[in-house]
């Protein structure tokens, strides 16, 4: 072949990605150090208030690195998801900051915080997580009773005062930095400052960051860590103490948590709430960067950290949702995120004993049940006004809430933290298309439209979160779904077009029909027990139809129902779709009974809230989510009389530890492990019907498998 | 298990949680206190009972003959657990007489749930939104603490005319109580020539605010800021690291005690802000010293008293007084305490108090800006007192309601 005939030379795909990433480095290096057109200059505000954004992106980006890498390293190896991550992180920062004011040396303060949390981490792996081993959705909900108690534990000993680590004399100040942010009128140029500690900063994470990645690529305890990731009983059975490494992991996870507390509380403050912040941070950046991945936590703080800052200055408003948006489009794309490894779809090959999974129900209406509908029929008889409402039927619609959840969690295994999202939804539709006071919308539709529309846009919602969540399993579901209903939180609070933001809306009336005003006590009783009724027939009748029995055989194994012809991801999606409409209902019930929406009726507290409620009753059955709600609206009514208000808190996060310990299958476990003692001295066998109630005592005992 | 023994567990609960709250005895009398007992915004709360306390141990802790019982009712600063936890006093243990509550959003809420039961008079705590008592009032709310527009009286006046500032850019969270503040500082300010060349609008909770402060134009004569607590800290520690040049204007408590007192190098670029609030730390006048100093003998009191403690001070001695006035006699669904309590005028620490048609108060607002003392400590100077301010600013009520609800471009002079 003579020359001329040769093909034209054309660009490799990775020539092609050097010369993108030449032109990036020279338009980055000309943005820096020139000095602006003043079209450019008026586009951007200005340069000083773009560089510095950028500046500011990538600091925090450190910042978030460094927090965010302890999270991927504990779960990339142990599967654990852990929630109490910004618990640690802030804990962190108060010892950190405690050491430092007695001792006033402040790099003391950094390492004790790394060291004490190193410790904390040891011994919450040695003394809770070994054994819990294997049993990820577990731990993971151990995580969220730890956060919560230690959440107000914190509180109690540092109140909820701002405290200031302060920079230490050598680390303070600013730096000037060869980029031009503006000419004077007299010809010189003003170049930037910046204070130095945040560089500092950054290039901490920059070191650490490397350090990590050369010990998890290069070093022997690195090679067992991506060994154990991949195969976890391999591992184990190549010699290798599995439990060692784990320790040692989840103690640097800590760590690390807690260095970054006292690092990020210098440079900002430290005060209650930064604990859920940094863990819906990390979750964001780890789902983004692909989990178990260093480097894929760098690229995902650095995405979140400059997506947060410019979002600050340039999209003040929904600025704070784009950093959940950019999680969304990161799973529609791409769900393993950035640099995480697409992982098989694990089927499990040993039964493993996972005591959440709901059972086909029995649906025998025997003595108990009846005894049950008739007390709860007649309980308006005996209740004052207060216990009716306020206990009665507040405990009915968080327990429709629970049961939702319940529906998703129990039969279908996705546990989805969304379905707060889906009964705000429904509450808002009410307030602007029915009627409000805040003579804001208020479309003044009638309760016959108006009801069936919000439930259906409810519905819609949770189909919609449910495909979304779908390619996902498991832990990240969990994650997922809370990362959504943050975002939905903060969308709410920003945008006054639709939700009229902060405030919300007001003076939502039940309607009246035929001549009853269903919001008094009475009727709005028999409402709430009517639908949650409903409800539970219906789930109920759910988990015994061929579609909920296809349901839990996806539950058991996606990939056997996948190769037998069903469409795993319809059949989920249409199980969110069937919960939302639950929430949705639930949804409507509860901006009846309050009369009003606003924000705060779907932050995330309120999302784990529910969560709460169905694992404290029982996933089991679906009247476990209905005893939850009881449970738990009588101590949250009554806790101020028995340890005054401060730390009912504690009271739940303890219980609710007990119950996921003791017994995970909540009260309805505990029922079920105490009911066949009290049935020794029975009048069983001599009652006629003894064999029938004896049956019903079994089934709800055991599963049927 | 049998039939028996399970229906018997179930009946006893049911019955054990029916059971409704033992009778008081007819020489007591039930007052309820709402505040925020729970969460980070517990410290408020305190301070709040601390105040409520003081008063009535002033009236020895007995009214119209009866001693007085305390029920305290909690929340965490949302509106929904707030209105929980009035209905808890009102419905279960019987309260018929409340102060309370905090924040501003909690007040809206707790307005509208008055209405529902007009046989219950609920004085306010230190709720300060503007709605609560201007748009919509309910007949049994009375307010007799000032709002967050009255807090910013003087203010706007004092930064043109004698400070001299012509262009300010202002900063704020994104949500109501600020909305309200930047709404009172600026309606004088524009009147009077002034120029907002841009509102910062920061979502909740925002920690780092380095960012904004670099976007800040450059042309401004001062920056007014209304954060508070923790962001405020942060914010004058990023401004100072910035090296921001322009001067800052205080919300009402962007400035408070608790800040000045914070370790660091915030002193320089705080030194000579002014600001406005409900209180001044040195105020000279003896019954504020007075009441100063019976503060400082509690447990785990403040250096100072909070606006928390003076709301809630006031507002509980207005409802024992009115009390006092009809013997602790509510029998009537409140009706008498509630005509005495409308027109009821108070000699308080902080003034003279009295309310106005919507029954919201009419009482004076302190104007300060915060100087150096002899120790080289930081305090908040009072430079003046800005008389009996009403809800409408003294503007005639319809051209005050003409400007509109408070908002994010509400009012607007570029």
């Amino acid at each position: 072949m003579s020359i001329v005939e040769q093909p034209a030379p054309r660009l490799t795909g990775r020539q092609a990605w050097a010369l993108v990433g030449v032109l990036a480095t020279a338009l980055v290096a000309w943005l820096l150090f020139a000095v602006w057109p003043s079209r450019l200059d008026a586009i951007l505000i200005s340069k000083k208030a773009f560089i510095n954004s950028i500046f500011n992106g990538v600091t925090l980006a450190g910042l978030y690195f460094l927090v965010a890498s302890g999270f991927t390293l504990v779960f990339g190896l142990m599967r654990n998801v852990n929630l109490a991550h910004g618990s640690l992180y802030l804990f962190g920062a108060y010892i950190g900051y405690e050491v430092s004011q007695r001792t006033g040396i402040w790099i003391l303060g950094v390492g004790a915080g790394f060291v004490g949390l190193a410790i904390v981490g040891l011994l919450m792996q040695l003394f809770i997580f070994r054994r819990l081993e294997g049993d990820e959705l577990r731990q993971t909900l151990v995580t969220l009773g730890i956060s919560i108690v230690a959440a107000d534990l914190m509180l109690a000993v540092w109140t909820g005062i701002t405290y200031q680590i302060g920079v230490p004399s050598w680390l303070d100040g600013a730096v000037k930095l060869p980029i031009i942010t503006a000419i004077r009128s007299n010809g010189t140029a003003v170049m930037m400052t910046y204070p130095l500690y945040r560089l500092v900063v950054l290039a901490v994470a920059i070191i650490i960051g490397v350090g990590l990645w050369l010990m998890i690529t290069r070093s022997r305890i690195g090679t067992m860590i991506r060994a154990g990731v991949d195969d976890r009983a391999m591992l184990s059975a190549s010699g290798v103490n599995v439990h060692i490494v784990f320790a040692i992991v989840f103690a640097v996870g800590a760590g690390l948590a807690g260095f970054a507390g006292v690092v990020g509380g210098t440079a900002l403050s430290l005060a209650p709430g930064e604990d859920v912040r940094y863990l819906l941070a990390s979750l964001v950046v780890v789902i983004v960067g692909g989990m178990g991945s260093i480097p894929g936590a760098a690229i995902g703080a650095l995405l979140v950290g400059l997506a947060e800052q410019l979002g600050l200055v340039y999209l003040p408003t929904y600025g704070i949702v784009l950093t959940f948006i950019i999680m969304v489009v990161t799973l529609a794309l791409r769900p393993q995120g950035i640099m995480g490894k697409a992982r098989p779809s694990v089927a499990p090959i040993l039964a493993l004993d996972q005591p959440n999974k709901a059972a086909v129900a029995s649906a025998q209406f025997g003595i108990a049940q009846g005894v049950l509908a008739v007390a709860l029929l007649l309980y308006p008889l005996v209740a004052s006004e207060f216990f009716l409402t306020q206990i009665g039927a507040y405990s009915l619609i968080w327990g429709l809430l629970a049961l939702s959840m319940m529906l998703l969690a129990g039969y279908g295994g996705m546990v989805s933290l969304a379905q707060i999202t889906s009964a705000g939804i429904a509450a808002y539709t009410v307030a602007i298309f029915g009627t409000n006071n805040m003579q804001v919308y208020g479309f003044g539709w009638p309760w016959w439209v108006l009801v069936p529309f919000a439930v259906l846009l409810a519905a819609i919602t949770s189909a919609i979160i449910g495909a979304i969540s779908v390619r996902t399993e498991g832990i990240y579901t969990i994650m997922i779904t809370l990362a959504i209903a943050a975002a939905f939180f903060y969308f709410a609070q920003q945008n006054y077009a639709l939700f009229n933001g902060h405030s919300g809306f007001a003076g939502i009336p039940t309607p009246h029909v035929a001549g009853i005003d269903w919001r008094a006590p009475v009727p709005f009783y028999y409402l709430c027990l009517f639908v949650a009724s409903a409800c539970y027939a219906a789930v109920l009748y759910c988990s015994r139809s061929t579609f909920g029995l296809a349901l839990q055989a996806i539950r058991d194994n996606g990939r056997r129902m996948r190769a037998v012809g069903f469409d795993i991801t319809a059949h989920k999606v249409v199980a969110y779709f069937y919960s939302g409409i639950i929430a949705g209902l639930a949804g409507v019930l509860l901006v009846w009974f309050n009369g009003r929406v606003s924000p705060g009726t779907v932050d995330v507290g309120q999302s784990i809230e529910v969560l709460v409620i169905a694992i404290i009753g029982g996933l089991r059955h679906p009247i476990g989510p209905l005893l939850g709600a009881v449970f738990v609206i009588l101590i949250q009514t009554f806790a101020i009389d028995i340890v005054g208000a401060e730390r009912f808190n504690t009271l739940i996060g303890l219980v609710f530890l007990a119950i996921v310990f003791v017994s995970p299958d909540g009260l309805l476990g505990l029922w079920a492990r105490i009911s066949p003692l009290l049935a020794q001295e029975s009048l069983h066998s001599r009652l006629p019907g003894g064999a029938a109630l004896r049956a019903l005592t079994q089934s709800t005992q055991g599963r049927m498998e | 298990m049998s039939l028996n023994r399970r229906a018997l567990l179930g009946l006893g609960l049911a019955a054990g949680l029916t059971i409704p709250s033992i009778a008081t005895a007819e020489d007591t009398i039930k007052i309820g206190v709402l505040a925020t007992f729970e969460g980070a915004f517990a410290v408020l709360g305190d301070d709040s009972m601390r105040g409520a306390l003081m008063a009535v141990d002033d009236v020895g802790s007995k009214v119209g003959g009866k001693k007085i019982e305390i029920l305290k009712g909690s929340s965490d600063g949302s509106p929904d657990s707030a209105v929980r936890a009035v209905r808890k006093l009102v419905e279960q243990d019987g309260v018929k007489v409340l102060v309370g509550p905090l924040s501003g959003d909690e007040g809206l809420a707790v307005k509208d749930y008055a209405k529902t039961k007009p046989d219950v008079t609920i004085v306010n705590g230190t709720s300060a939104a503007q709605d609560t008592t201007l748009r919509d009032p309910a007949p049994n709310f009375y307010r007799f603490s000032t709002d967050g527009a009255q807090w910013m009286a003087g203010l706007g006046d004092y930064s043109y005319n004698v400070k001299g500032y012509k262009k300010v850019a202002t900063l704020a969270e994104d949500y109501s109580f600020p909305y309200t503040q930047v709404f009172g500082f600026m309606a004088p300010f524009c009147k009077a020539g002034g120029h907002v060349v841009k509102k910062f609008w920061v979502p909740i909770g925002t920690k780092d605010f380095s960012s904004v402060i670099a976007a800040m134009p450059d042309s401004i004569d001062a920056i007014y800021v209304v954060l508070g607590g923790s962001d405020s800290i942060n914010f004058l520690t990023q401004y100072q690291q910035a090296g921001g040049q322009a001067p800052l204007i205080g919300g009402s408590v962007t400035v408070d005690q608790t800040i000045l007192g914070s370790k660091g190098k915030i002193h320089d670029v705080v030194i000579g802000t002014p600001s406005a609030g409900p209180i001044a730390d040195n105020n000279d006048a003896p019954a504020w010293k007075k009441f100063v100093a019976a503060y400082k003998k509690l447990p785990n009191a403040f250096p100072s008293p909070s606006l928390f403690a003076q709301g809630y001070y006031i507002n509980m001695t207005a409802l024992l007084t009115g009390l006092q006035k009809v013997n602790a006699d509510v029998s009537d669904g409140g009706t008498r305490l509630r005509t005495t309590l409308a027109s009821l005028v108070l000699e308080t620490p902080t003034g003279k108090v009295s309310l106005d048609k919507n029954r919201n108060a009419i009482a004076d607002n302190f104007l300060t800006e915060v100087a150096k003392n002899a120790d080289g400590a930081l305090y908040n100077k009072l430079i003046k007192v800005i008389p009996q301010v009403n809800q409408t600013l003294g503007m005639p009520e319809d051209e005050f309601l003409k400007l509109g609800k408070v908002g994010r471009d509400n009012p607007s002079c570029p």
